[in-house]
């Protein structure tokens, strides 16, 4: 029933520590569904869960007593092969450089798609298509060492490093934490080139709304281990006081949009860019000239 | 304003691995004026770090002199006096707290000074009070939040009395929240202690918070301003791949569409109020 | 990872033993341990065993807690005891297919296994009673004579603190690091042994690099906040022998010199 999904999950829930006096709930009764191709943002704070959500996705996490569906198929039976799930459902982690272990950049990148038994000719194919993904120069980077690299370059290579497996569903956490606001916007750049060139489906994990809110179909804010809201970023960030109480807020030009139309401007408040916003005031202005 | 810190002519070279001169810092100057709160932003490379490093003598300029409160860095007499005056946080949360517990921690520059046990206990406790944080006197650091551990690293300057505290990067590896806490810490810092803070940041919305704001590009300071000055120079900023507040970018858009909007423009509520006037009626 | 393991972990209570000065603690513990290899027969070891129980009572730890520490040790007390059962030449009271065991070897093992037993008890009852921080201020103070010598007490001391205080960083490094090379892939679990040596390397390789670069920063960091060695330091928490504290070495001493004579 499930089939045409990417992703089902049906009231995941986890505690850390379970059975002990440190116990503590990370997740409680989640429930979502990613159709193939989506891009979706999860939001929330640290500690809301996010993380420890999407590591259930690839099976790093057991599943227990919920029951989380991938393409279709239920992963948390028994027998699932984990190679295979974790070969579709690519995840990167915070900080995927810390990861980067081999003395060249081939090397790296070539660890994932190795361990699912590749090599030779098929191998070279696929991380040289994964770094075309991420637009690392083929010849120009594969024998260089990741200690040579720029922080930008080197988080390309760590994502590179999960594409090379070709999973059909990635996910990102954080994949900007840390970065500058130039080294920021490449990496989202190649998010959303990947996105719309493979059609693969794509979780985003993000603090920043500003961030998502051009790139995420959906997006899924978490709370205290639950589902707290979701939308598309349009329609739930219409829904700012909401937000605000969670700790998130929403892009400023939301707020001057709501904060004209509460002084009795007519103004479309459903935007997502400041050029949007800009448009929407100067149909306004020539309207009344 | 008495002047607390002065940069003149400040040149930083050092050589790479493959034997290359690489200059870090072209004849940067700077005046930082005791009380004032300055933000540095720019990209990684642009000499922000380094220019940081050259306030607290961790490196000493190549050509140019830097001066603390008076003090020569240069000469190395004056060294443990200038790291005592200027206190540094780093981007880091978990690399820069040395001790097992938050109190330990916080008394670690004290102690390196010298400073008798009594005292020391009356540093750490104020110290704590001021970021918030005496609840967690006792506790191990690694348990902490982000946010919470550079609270620490604040106290722990706080401990030593400096004049001046540089923060390099201070929110970059937090969360929200996380950056709220500290810039709110170190804005109060600055208004009730009258503390002089040096903050550098890619987040244009805190540097918004600073009195002047410094940008920096190639080991230059390239923009310098009150907020409303550099954040209204839009496209040179674009240009240099920096973020602008997105009040500031929506009012440079309506001012180029011919809309009377002035761009030099920071807060939400500021731009509303004019646009309610110019398109009611 | 080691969740299960609590031999001489620091409890923190409030108890006489916690309050003593370190150096009383780990001076006591250097004593008991001397006496455990003077004495060689069961009442001995008794008296002992009593006195260490005494101190457990009074530092009010629960003693099914301290005996659980010794757990992670029962594989090495069990081959302690049957080596010595069987292996001892003597009188026959016993015999298992072609194994024989002896009255000597009987209480050799015992006792044996009752001074390693011991000897694990008395030192874990120093680090249960003793923060890490106040056992590294009492080690470096007792090691500050040898510095005379070319010992580098502070030097020490400043690594212990910095051991401890980066070890629970580096473990939950280790675990992310482990989940990351999983997510590609990675086998950490099956393998023969040179396989699964081998399959460390994406582990080990990240978490050096990682140490290293903590290892910079943190030394920018201490030199930041004026560091520049043990010369001239003062502490916050200054140690201070008490009245307790000399009446319980005096206690221990005398209890020692007693049992070390009568057994």
């Amino acid at each position: 029933m499930n089939v045409e999904k990417a992703i089902v999950v049906r009231n995941l829930s986890y505690t850390y520590q379970a059975n002990t006096p440190l116990a503590s709930p990370a997740l409680r009764n989640v429930e979502m569904e990613v159709l193939p191709g989506q891009f979706v943002a999860i939001i929330g704070q640290t500690g809301s869960g996010k993380s420890t959500f999407i590591q259930h996705l690839n099976g790093l996490i057991p599943t227990g007593p919920g029951r989380i569906w991938i393409d279709g198929q239920d992963i948390g039976l028994k027998g699932t092969n984990l190679k295979g799930l974790r070969q579709k459902v690519g995840l990167v982690f915070q900080y995927p450089e810390h990861q980067v272990f081999e003395e060249t950049v081939f090397a790296d990148i070539a660890f994932g798609p190795k361990n699912q038994g590749y090599s030779g000719e098929l191998l070279v194919e696929k991380v040289r298509r994964a770094m075309g993904l991420v637009q690392l120069d083929y010849d120009a980077f594969r024998e260089r060492s990741p200690l040579e690299l720029s922080g930008g370059q080197l988080r390309r290579v760590a994502i590179a490093g999960v594409l090379a497996m070709e999973p059909s569903i990635m996910i990102l956490d954080e994949p900007t934490a840390g970065l500058d606001p130039k080294t920021r916007d490449e990496i989202l750049e190649q998010i959303a080139r990947l996105h719309s060139e493979t059609g693969m489906t794509v979780l985003l994990v993000s603090h920043s709304m500003e961030e998502v809110a051009r790139l995420a179909d959906l997006v899924v804010v978490f709370h205290d281990g639950a589902i707290a809201l979701q939308g598309p970023p349009r329609e739930l960030f219409q829904r700012d006081a909401e937000l605000t109480a969670l700790g998130l807020g929403v892009p400023q030009i939301i707020r001057v949009m709501k904060g004209l139309v509460n002084q009795g401007i007519a103004v479309d408040t459903r935007v997502l860019t400041t050029q949007e916003a800009a448009d929407q005031i100067i149909q306004r202005w020539h309207k009344n000239a | 304003m008495s002047r607390l810190l002065e940069v003149r002519d400040l040149t930083h070279s050092y050589l790479t691995r493959t034997g290359e001169e690489v200059e870090a810092l072209r004849k940067v100057s700077l005046e930082v004026g005791a009380g004032e709160f300055v933000a540095i932003v720019g990209h990684n490379g642009s000499g922000k770090s380094t220019l940081a490093k050259h306030l607290n003598a961790l490196l000493l300029p190549s050509t140019g002199v830097v001066f603390v409160d008076g003090l020569d860095t240069s000469v190395p007499e004056n060294l443990w006096e200038v790291r005592q005056r200027v206190g540094m946080v780093f981007q880091n949360p978990d690399n820069q707290l040395v001790a097992t517990t938050v109190e330990e921690d916080v008394a670690f520059g004290p102690e390196n000074l010298g400073v008798p046990s009594a005292e020391i206990r009356k540093r750490v406790d104020e110290a704590l009070a001021v970021v918030e944080m005496s609840e967690f006197a006792t506790r191990p650091p690694h348990n902490l939040s982000g946010g919470q551990k550079q609270r620490v690293a604040i106290a722990g300057v706080l401990a030593m009395r400096p004049k001046c505290i540089v923060l390099d990067e201070p929110t970059a590896m937090l969360d929200p929240k996380g950056r709220q806490e500290v810039l709110r810490t170190v804005q109060r810092l600055n208004a009730e202690e009258s503390m002089t803070v040096v903050w550098i940041t890619h987040f244009m919305n805190e540097a918004a918070q600073a009195d002047r704001v410094l940008v920096m590009q190639e080991g230059r300071i390239a923009i310098e301003g009150s907020p409303r000055q550099v954040f209204s120079r839009v496209e040179e900023l674009k240009e240099l791949h920096l973020d602008v507040p997105q009040v500031t970018e929506l009012a440079f858009l309506l001012n180029k569409a011919g809309l009377p909007v002035s761009p030099e423009l920071l807060c939400e509520e500021e731009l509303v109020s004019i646009l309610v006037d110019k398109l009611a009626g | 990872m080691l969740d299960g393991i609590t031999l001489g972990q620091y409890v923190p209570t409030e108890s006489p033993i916690h309050n003593l000065d370190p150096r009383t603690k780990i001076i006591s513990s250097v004593l008991l341990i001397v006496v455990l290899f003077l004495v060689e027969g069961f009442q001995g070891y008794l008296l002992i065993g009593l006195g260490i129980l005494g101190i457990i009572a009074a530092a009010r730890l629960p003693l099914g807690f301290v005996l659980k520490g010794l757990r992670p040790l029962r594989l090495i007390l069990l081959i302690t005891l049957l080596l010595h059962l069987f292996m001892t030449e003597g009188r026959e009271i016993a015999r298992l297919g072609p194994l024989v065991v002896t009255y000597e070897g009987f209480n050799k093992g015992v006792l044996m296994t009752l001074r390693l037993g011991l000897l694990v008890l008395a030192t874990s009852l120093l680090t249960l009673t003793t923060s890490p921080i106040r056992l590294t201020d009492g080690l470096e103070d007792l090691l500050n004579p040898f510095k005379r010598v070319g010992l580098p007490a502070h030097e020490l001391a400043m690594m212990m603190t910095i051991a401890l205080r980066f070890i629970p960083t580096l473990f939950e490094e280790t675990e992310k690091i482990m989940k990351a090379q999983k997510a590609r892939g990675a086998d950490f679990e099956s393998g023969k042994l040179s396989q699964r040596a081998k399959n460390l390397v994406p582990l080990l390789v990240p978490l050096f690099v990682s140490a290293f670069r903590r290892a910079d920063e943190l030394a920018i960091a201490m030199e930041a906040r004026c560091y520049r060695g043990g010369e001239g330091r003062t502490k916050l928490h200054t140690l201070q022998m008490t009245r307790a504290d000399y009446l319980a070495i005096l206690l221990l001493t005398a209890g020692v010199i007693v049992i070390a004579v009568v057994f």
